[in-house]
C-alpha cells in the first residue's frame, strides 16, 4: 500500500490476475474497505476485458497447464505444512496414552487411531477431489478462451458485425463488457470484467430483441473477474440492447434479477 | 498490442495469455519485480489510450 491508497501498478496487475503473495492479500483487504480504490479497480478491469476482443487469437501454451498444476501443488503443500503442529500434538498424545497397560484403554486408542487414519484418508481424498475440480475448471476456462478468441476473430472479419459497449447501471457493481454481434450469422461474443457475483448468484447475458422476450446468451464464467461468452442465436434477430443481470446460480430462462450492465445496440 | 514496446508487450502477454504472476514474469524475464510492475502499468496505460 502507498499511504492511504493502493499502489497504481497493483490495479492493473490485479485485474490481470498477476498480483500474488502478500501484496495480493493486502490489496484485496484494502479494496474491500476503500470505495475509491474499488472504483479504480473496476476501471482497470475494462481494458483487460477488452484485451480479449482486441488481441490476436491465441491458444494457451502447452506449459500453461503445467504451470497451473505447479501452483496448485505449492498451495497444497502450504496447506499441509500448516496442519503439522496439530498432527504432532495428536501423535504425542497417542504415544503417552499407548503406554497405559489396561487392555480396554489400548483398544479404545486403537479404535481412535483407526478413526484418525480413516479421517486423514477422507481429508486427503477430499483434497484430491478439490484439486481435480479446480483443474477441470481451469481446463474448461482455457477451452472457453480459445473458442472465444476464434469466434471473435471470425466476427471481426464479417461484414455487418456490430460492437456494443455495456456500461454499469447506477448503484450496480462497477464493471464493463463489450459485445460483438452479427445478426446475419446469429453469432455473439462478449468479453467483460465484473467483480465476483453475490453468493449463490450468477451473471447472465441477455439479448433484448426489438420485439419479444429477452434471449439468454449464457451465464458468465465465475472463475476470474474477466468474463467471456460465446453464443449463437437464431439468424436475423435484431437486437435492441444487450444486458447483464444477476440471476440465481446457473441462470434463468428469463431475466428476474436487477440489470448490472446495459448497452443499447445501434 | 503489436504497437507496444517489446518488453511491455512481453510482460503483458506473459500475464494475460500464460497466466503468470508478477513474480513468475520477473523470474522468466530476469527483470526486477519493480520493473515488471512498471512495464505492465505502462502497457495498460498505452492500451487504455488506444482503446479510447
Amino acid at each position: 500500500m502507498n499511504g492511504r491508497h493502493a499502489n497504481p501498478e497493483d490495479f492493473d496487475l490485479y485485474a490481470l490476475g498477476a498480483l500474488d503473495g502478500e501484496e495480493r492479500q493486502a490489496f484485496e483487504a484494502h479494496v474491500r474497505t476503500c470505495a475509491s480504490c474499488a472504483q479504480e479497480l473496476a476501471a482497470a478491469g475494462e481494458p483487460v476485458a477488452l484485451l480479449g476482443l482486441a488481441a490476436e487469437p491465441a491458444r494457451p501454451a502447452p506449459h500453461v497447464k503445467e504451470s497451473l498444476l505447479r501452483r496448485m501443488r505449492i498451495e497444497e503443500a502450504g496447506a499441509a505444512r500448516r496442519k503439522v503442529p496439530a498432527q504432532t500434538e495428536a501423535k504425542t498424545t497417542w504415544r503417552w496414552t499407548w503406554l497405559t497397560p489396561a487392555l480396554g484403554v489400548a483398544a479404545v486408542i486403537f479404535a481412535a487411531l483407526a478413526a484418525g487414519l480413516w479421517m486423514k484418508d477422507a481429508r486427503d481424498l477430499e483434497q484430491v477431489r478439490n484439486l481435480e475440480g479446480q483443474l477441470a475448471e481451469v481446463q474448461t476456462r482455457s477451452q472457453e478462451i480459445a473458442r472465444a478468441s476464434e469466434e471473435t476473430d471470425k466476427l471481426l472479419g464479417m461484414p455487418g458485425t456490430v460492437r456494443v459497449a455495456l456500461a454499469p447501471m447506477p448503484g450496480m457493481p462497477q464493471g464493463r463488457a463489450g459485445v460483438l454481434y452479427n445478426a446475419k450469422m446469429g453469432m455473439v461474443t462478449c468479453a467483460g470484467w465484473l467483480p465476483a457475483a453475490p453468493a449463490k448468484k450468477s451473471y447472465q447475458l441477455w439479448l433484448v430483441p426489438a420485439s419479444g422476450a429477452p434471449v439468454s446468451l449464457g451465464v458468465m464464467s465465475s472463475l476470474e473477474p474477466a468474463k467471456m461468452i460465446v453464443a449463437h442465436v437464431a439468424p436475423g434477430m435484431e437486437p435492441r440492447a444487450f444486458a447483464v443481470t444477476v440471476e440465481p446460480q446457473g441462470g434463468m430462462p428469463q431475466p428476474t434479477g436487477p440489470k448490472v450492465l446495459v448497452g443499447v445496440a445501434g | 498490442m503489436a504497437a507496444l514496446p517489446g518488453e511491455q508487450r512481453e510482460a503483458l502477454e506473459l500475464a494475460y495469455f500464460e497466466g503468470m504472476t508478477q513474480t513468475e514474469i520477473a523470474e522468466r524475464t530476469g527483470a526486477p519485480l519493480g520493473t515488471v510492475k512498471s512495464r505492465v502499468r505502462a502497457a495498460m496505460q498505452s492500451l487504455k489510450q488506444y482503446l479510447q
